[in-house]
Formats: C-alpha cells, structure tokens, sequence
C-alpha cells in the first residue's frame, strides 16, 4: 500500500503470535490524519491486539508499524516517544485509584511532558470541563460512576496532547445508561478533528462518526469501507453474518 | 454512586428504615451467647476457661511469695543497663525528642476524632465491669476479692451515674478523643506522687521492709517530658497550617534514629569535623552545578555522558583508598546526576531536586561524621548501649535500614532484567534458608574474616547489619507480593502515557503495591522487634538477657534469687505494650491510606 501524504499510521503485514497462537495474520492499512477509523469483528478475531500493536502494549514480530513517521522497534526512546504522542482509553479505565481524579490528569504532563504544575493543572480543569465532570475532581476513581471514571480516563489520554486517540473498547464495561455520556465525549472529539481508531461493539456510533470500518476476523481486515458501504452493502459472507448477527 | 444522594420526600413511596426495636442485655446475650443448644455448651466451655485462666494469672501476680521489687529496684537496669549517671540526662534528652516529634505530628496530621460522652461512659464502665468479675474470681486472698470488686463495682456505678447525669447530651460527639488521652497522662504521671511500692533494705533483705515512690528518681523527668509534650502540641496546631510542616516532620523522624543513637546517646565526638565540611561543601557547590546543567533538557545526549562518567568514577573510586565519605557522596552524585532527566521536571521541581540533592549530601556528611567519631561515654562494655535501649536500637535500625533494601530487592527481583532478577532471588533464597540465630553468630564469629584487616566493627553494628539483611529478605518477598497485587492494566496506563519504567515503578506501581502490604509490613516490623531478644546469644545484654540472668543473680547491691518468673512477666508485659501500639497504629493508617480507594 502506498504511503500517502497524510498518513499518520502506517501498517503493513502486521503479524502477531501468542506463543503457538496467531493473533494477527498480516494486517495491512493506513490511517490518515483527522479521520475516524472504527474497528470491529467478533471476539478473538484480533481487533484488540492490533490496537494495542500501534502504541507497542503488544509486540508485533512480523511487519511494519509506523506512527507519526517514527518506526515501531525495541528501541526505548521511539517507544516512549510515540507513545507520549498517542492517547490510548481501555475497556477497564485503568485509572490510577491512589491518586486523586486531578492528580491522575495531571501526573504524566508534569513528569512526562515536564510542564509546570500550575499550568498542567489549568489544562486538567480544562479537560474536565470538557468531558462535563469538572466537580469531581478532588475524588479519587473509587467514588465515581463507570461513566465517570472513563471520562476521566478520556481527559487523562487528552492532557498528554496527542496527536492520535486509541480507544479499546471504550463503552464494553458499562451499563447501558452510562454508554451515551461517553459516546457523547467520543463523538465531540471525532468533530474536534481528532485523529481516532476505536475498537467497539457499538454500531449506532460506526454508522454516524466513523469515516472508515474495518471488519476484523482470523486476525485480519476481512472488508473495509464507508459506513454507509458496510451497513447497506457488506460484499464479505463473513461480514454478512456478523451483522445479521447483531443488528 | 457515592455522590448520588438520595433525598426521601423527591421519591413517591420512599420510607424511613424503622427504628430498630430496643436491646436489652438480656436480648443481647439470649441472641449472642445461647442462640442454640450448641452456642450455650461454647458458651459455657469458653467461659470456663476464661475464667480459670483469669484466675491463674491474677493469682500468680498477687502471690505474696512474688519478689515484685526485683523489678521496681531494677528497673533502671532493664532499661539501660549500665548506662552511667554523669550521662543520665542524653537518655532523657532522647525520649523527649521522640516526646516532641509525637507531639508535633499528633497535631501536623489533626489525629484524633471525638467521642461521644455514651462511649466514654460505656467503656469506664466495662473496666469497671472487668475489674469487678477479676475480683471475684481471681486466686486472691479473700480481702482483697472483696477490695477489688467492690472497686470495679464502684467504677461501673460512677460511669452508670455520669452516663445518667448527662441524659440525652451523652449521645453527642464532641468530647477530642486526644483530650481524654491527655488527662490519662496527666493522671499517670501524678500518680508517681502517689503510687508506693515496697523496697528491700539492707537489714531485712529483699524482702520489703519500708516502702517509696514508684519512679522517687525519675518522676521530675517524667513530668517535664509531659509539659514538653503539651507545650511541642501547642506549638504543631499553630504550625501545622504551614505547608512544608509535614515533609520536615517525616525528615525529622527519619534523622531522629541517627541523631538519639549516635549523636545524643553515643555522645559522639565528632574527630574530623572541618575535613569533612570542606568536602562536603565542595560535593555541594559541584554537584548541584552538575545536576543544574543536566536538569536543563537541551543537554540531551552529552547529559547521558556525564552521568556515565559520574557513576564509572563513582564505581572506581570503591576499589581505591579513598576516603569512604567521598566515594559515597561520588555514588550519591552520580545516581542524582542519571534520574535527573527523568524526576528533574521543570519550574519550581528543579530546584526541589536540586534541593533534596543538598539534603541528602548533608545528611550523609553528617552521618558519617558520627560513624567515624568515638564515643564519649564510658562503659565496661565496648557500647554504651543496653537493656529495652538496645532493643529499640536494633528494632528501629533494622526496620528503617531493611526498607529500602527489601523495596529494592523486591522490584530486582520482579525485573525484566536476569542479572538483578538471579541476584535478588538467590539473596532472597540463602537469607531465608539460614536461621537467624546462626546469621546472628555468623555476625560476630564469621563476618570479621570477611573484611580487610583494619576494618573493624563494634558487635553491636554487625548484628544490626546482619538483622537488616535478614529482614530485607523477608520485607523483599511481602513487598513482591503486593507488586504482583496490582493489575497489569496500571502498568499498561502508565506505558501508554510514555511514561518510563523509573516514573511507573516510583508513581503508579510501588505506592499502590506498599499500600496493599501494609499488614504484612507491620507483622514483619513486629517480628523484628522480637526477635531482638536473639541477640543474647552473642553477649549482647538486652532486655530479656538482664532480665533472665543478671537481675536474678548477679544484681547489686541486693541478689534477687529466684525472682525470674517476676522479671520475665514484666518483660513480656513491656514487649506486648509496644508491639500492640504498634499493630493499633498501622490499623489506623490502613484507614486512612484506604479512603477513596476502590
């Protein structure tokens, strides 16, 4: 695949292995800068363990990654460096519960970033105000809703002023009533411009935010295309059978 | 969630809880005590042995046989050995700065809630209630079962009356739990006005003959240590709103170790004092030039460099004659020069760094101005140091000493990295294999030939050194424990922040993994501070040691024959008063460090 100009991720026959396992089988695509990529698939079929390649939570051993023009190798400096630049949101939250909501907003912009305190904590305030929970933030994550928690977990990838958002599956562990307070958030950041790749099972935000779909099975990209493409006119039996599956 | 009250009359329907239906004691013990056929067999069994235990060890205390002034006549031994008199006030002068510290950090953290006059109440009269059935059951002679009874009777009505007297008021929260903890110690100190106990005369023998105060020498001390204490609260309320109060309070108890042993007790003489200045000066103005140089980013690579340097020549300087003062402050630039990029921050955190740079270089020069200096007071033995003072030496160093150790351990041992992960564990796996009790007289018999010639050691150091060591052991393998505690979704947060391994392991993964250790940490605190009493198997005399052999036999000017069962019970109450403070202490923190958390 050519590398166009705007290219901010570039992957190219991504292979991945869990012990005997093949978790990736070549995934080949590239993401632009300011679009919003959803990836979705049935479980297993490896969409989480790509996601996770693009900031090296997860080691692929065959094929290229390369994010922001840096390529993706064991060297320490490029991995850390890459990652300072891309936000990542999990399922769990992960936020630290030790610290409080500010202090986990602020800790990576003052040690990683070195920003003054004062200033990181203006831009916290900042963030919190934007996911809508600006009141919360001498709690710690225990005293918070799901939804709440991964709001802040939101603002905490923002602090770090990245330039591209990863979400793995950001809404799967809330209950229903908290998913649209995050999608919410997700869907203001994808209209800010925001460079976006989402792994999720919700299909109403695919369909209204996403620029391009990838259909994840067996480890690689089984379709690709515009949400209206993929919702109206899957070509793919695969793809077919997920969606008459859940839909 | 938490923030989501609930406000009755907004939702149709809502009721109040119904207020529970009154308890009697009756009820209480019909539902507690014999619920079931079973429960009242448990009950009574349970009972019974309570009560012939409570009788057996009462008994044993009252016996009129019991040589009581063995320990009253000897306690000064017990707790110094043979410290001399002409130094007396350096072991005043050290409670009262242990006295001061308390006070001030009893008031820097606001310890301390309030009590309501119902639970005040409640528990004078369970120890009243206590006293009472002791009295009644207790191996005494029968005048006193009636004395003491009546006593504990007595006590129970007065808090009867008071919890009637003050009706509805007493259900009230407002009596500070820190002001009742207060009058008791004013009380206790009184009562050293007070209080007689017999004590053996020349003519007579040992036993008693004429009776004295408890404490006739000590109770001045005593109470200037109490108006110390009150005026050192005082001075922390109006402190306390002053930020940096707590970080130099937390210094302040961990330079109190060095500062009571080697400085106030030791009476060192400090023999190389402007030698010392000068080079510690020297590593000041250089070092802090270096790390202002580093901590400015644009160094980049050649900053690498120059640590590196730093930390070869701080290396190299170990294999060379050297003073050890300069090769530790080489060592300690060296490590502050390598984590300068990563904790050197910027703004107002560069010159923070810079600044505990300094303290440390300070407090190194400083203790190693007392480790090289001579004591300057003089016993028989080498150290001056004996008895529960000894104890407190080797508990507290070991516990401080040990920390860091076993933290580094720990992390080693959990590294990615093979050549830390092997050393650790087979450190870990020989500490371990090996009791204590044979690292201890390894300590004095085996260690010397380990060292140089010329290189020598008090005994008292080596068993301190070999106590660290065995405790880091232990302490390494709680703290792994609670590293593996915590999810693997912290470390991935962190990663995904960028964030290096140093900033996860010093912010996210070890405060989270000590947290969930705590109780560990203390029962290994507890362990220590017993296991103190070893030492008495390589002729160090402790607490225990003088109790056992030397009060029983060897004490002057009166021989206690045969009083070891009386001293053997006071040590066991001694070691049991601190290692319960201790156990109440660390439930404290646990509830507080667990606010907020998950």
């Amino acid at each position: 695949m050519a590398i166009g100009e705007n290219d901010i991720i570039v992957c190219e026959g991504v292979k991945k292995w869990f012990g005997d396992f093949q978790a990736l089988t070549g995934v080949t695509t590239n993401v632009k800068e300011r679009e919003v990529v959803v990836v979705i698939g049935p479980s297993g079929s490896g969409k989480s363990t790509f996601i996770r390649c693009i900031n090296r939570l997860e080691q692929h051993q065959e094929g290229v990654i390369a994010v922001d023009g840096v390529e993706m190798t064991n060297d320490l400096r490029n991995i850390e460096q890459i990652r300072s630049e891309v936000g990542m949101v999990f399922q769990q939250f992960n936020l630290f519960p030790h610290l409080t909501i500010l202090d986990n907003i602020t800790l990576a912009p003052i040690w990683v970033r070195k920003r003054p305190k004062d200033e990181a904590e203006e831009l916290a305030m900042g963030l919190l105000q934007r996911v809508g929970i600006p009141e919360q933030a001498n709690k710690y994550p225990g005293q918070l809703s799901g939804g709440q928690q991964q709001r802040v977990a939101i603002a905490r990838a923002l602090a770090m002023e990245p330039k591209i958002m990863l979400f793995d599956e950001p809404t799967s562990a809330l209950d229903p009533e908290m998913i649209k307070e995050v999608l919410d958030v997700m869907k203001e950041l994808a209209e800010s411009g925001m460079t976006m790749v989402v792994v999720t099972h919700e299909m109403g935000f695919a369909r209204e935010v996403a620029d391009r779909v990838l259909f994840f099975d067996y480890g690689t990209i089984v379709e690709e295309g515009t949400p209206e493409h993929f919702f109206t006119n899957p070509q793919h039996d695969r793809t077919k059978l997920f969606l008459s599956q859940i839909l | 969630m938490a923030e989501s009250k609930i406000v009755l009359p907004d939702l149709p329907g809502a009721e109040y809880a119904p207020e529970p239906p009154p308890q009697g004691p009756v009820v209480w013990m019909k539902e507690n005590l014999f619920s079931t056929p079973f429960s009242v067999i448990l009950t009574i069994i349970g009972g019974l042995i309570a009560v012939v235990s409570l009788r057996g060890i009462f008994g044993f205390v009252a016996n009129p046989e019991r040589i009581w002034q063995a320990v009253t006549t000897n306690l000064r031994l017990l707790m110094v050995q043979a410290y001399p008199d002409q130094h007396m006030w350096r072991v005043w002068v050290s409670i009262g700065v242990v006295v001061v510290l308390t006070a001030l950090s009893l008031a820097a953290w606001r310890v301390g809630g309030r009590t309501s006059g119902r639970k005040l109440t409640g528990n004078v009269m369970a120890l009243g209630g206590l006293l009472a059935i002791i009295g009644l059951v207790a191996d005494f002679p029968f005048e006193m079962n009636v004395t003491w009874a009546g006593i504990g009777l007595a006590l129970a009505g007065l808090g009867y009356m008071i919890r009637r007297m003050m009706g509805e008021r007493a259900k009230a929260e407002n009596i500070p739990v820190l002001a009742v903890a207060g009058g008791l110690l004013i009380g206790l100190v009184a009562s050293l006005w007070v209080l007689q106990v017999p004590v053996p005369d020349p003519d007579s023998g040992i036993r008693a003959a004429t009776t004295e105060l408890l404490a006739n020498t000590t109770r001045i001390p005593w109470l200037l240590l109490l108006i110390t204490g009150f005026v050192a609260y005082g001075i922390g309320i109006a402190i306390r709103d002053w930020k940096p109060s707590r970080p130099l309070l937390v210094a302040g108890w961990a330079l109190s170790y060095p500062v009571i042993f080697l400085h106030i007790l030791r009476g060192t003489r400090m023999n190389n004092l402007s030698e010392y200045l000068l080079i510690g000066l020297a590593f000041l103005v250089a070092g802090a030039a270096i790390i202002y140089a580093l901590v400015n980013l644009d160094i980049g690579e050649s900053g690498r460099l120059i640590s590196g340097i730093l930390l070869i020549a701080a290396l190299v300087t170990w294999a060379t004659p050297v003073l050890i003062i300069i090769r530790l402050l080489l060592l300690i630039l060296a490590v502050f020069a390598l984590a300068a990029p990563t904790f050197g921050g910027s703004g107002g955190s560069k010159y923070r760094y810079m600044g505990i740079y300094a303290g440390t270089v300070v407090v190194m020069v400083y203790l190693m101005l007392l480790a090289t200096g001579t004591s300057a007071v003089q016993t028989q033995s080498a150290v001056p140091f004996g008895g529960f003072m000894i104890t407190w030496l080797l508990a507290i160093g070991a516990v401080a000493l040990s920390f860091p150790i076993g933290v580094v351990l720990a992390l080693a041992r959990t590294s990615s990295l093979p050549l830390f992960r092997v050393m650790a564990t087979v450190y870990i796996e020989l500490v371990r294999g090996v009791p204590l009790i044979t690292w201890l007289l390894m300590s004095v018999v085996v260690f010397p030939f380990l060292f140089p010639e010329g290189v020598e050691f008090e005994d008292v150091v080596k068993v301190l050194l070999f106590f660290t060591f065995f405790s880091a052991a232990y302490l390494a393998e709680n703290v792994r424990g609670g590293l593996q505690a915590v999810s693997k979704g912290q470390a991935e947060a962190s990663n995904a922040l960028g964030m290096s391994t140093m900033q996860r392991t010093a912010f996210i993964t070890l405060p989270q993994a000590l947290r969930a250790v705590i109780p560990a940490l203390v029962g290994q605190v507890i362990a220590t501070f017993k296991d103190t009493s070893l030492v008495a198997i390589v002729g160090l005399f402790d607490i225990l040691l003088i109790a056992k052999n030397v009060v029983p036999n060897q004490s002057q000017p009166f021989n206690f024959l045969g009083s070891i069962k009386e001293n053997l019970v006071v040590v066991a109450l001694v070691y049991w008063i601190f290692t319960f403070i201790f156990s109440r202490v660390s439930q404290r923190i646990e509830r507080n460090l667990g606010v907020g958390e998950r």
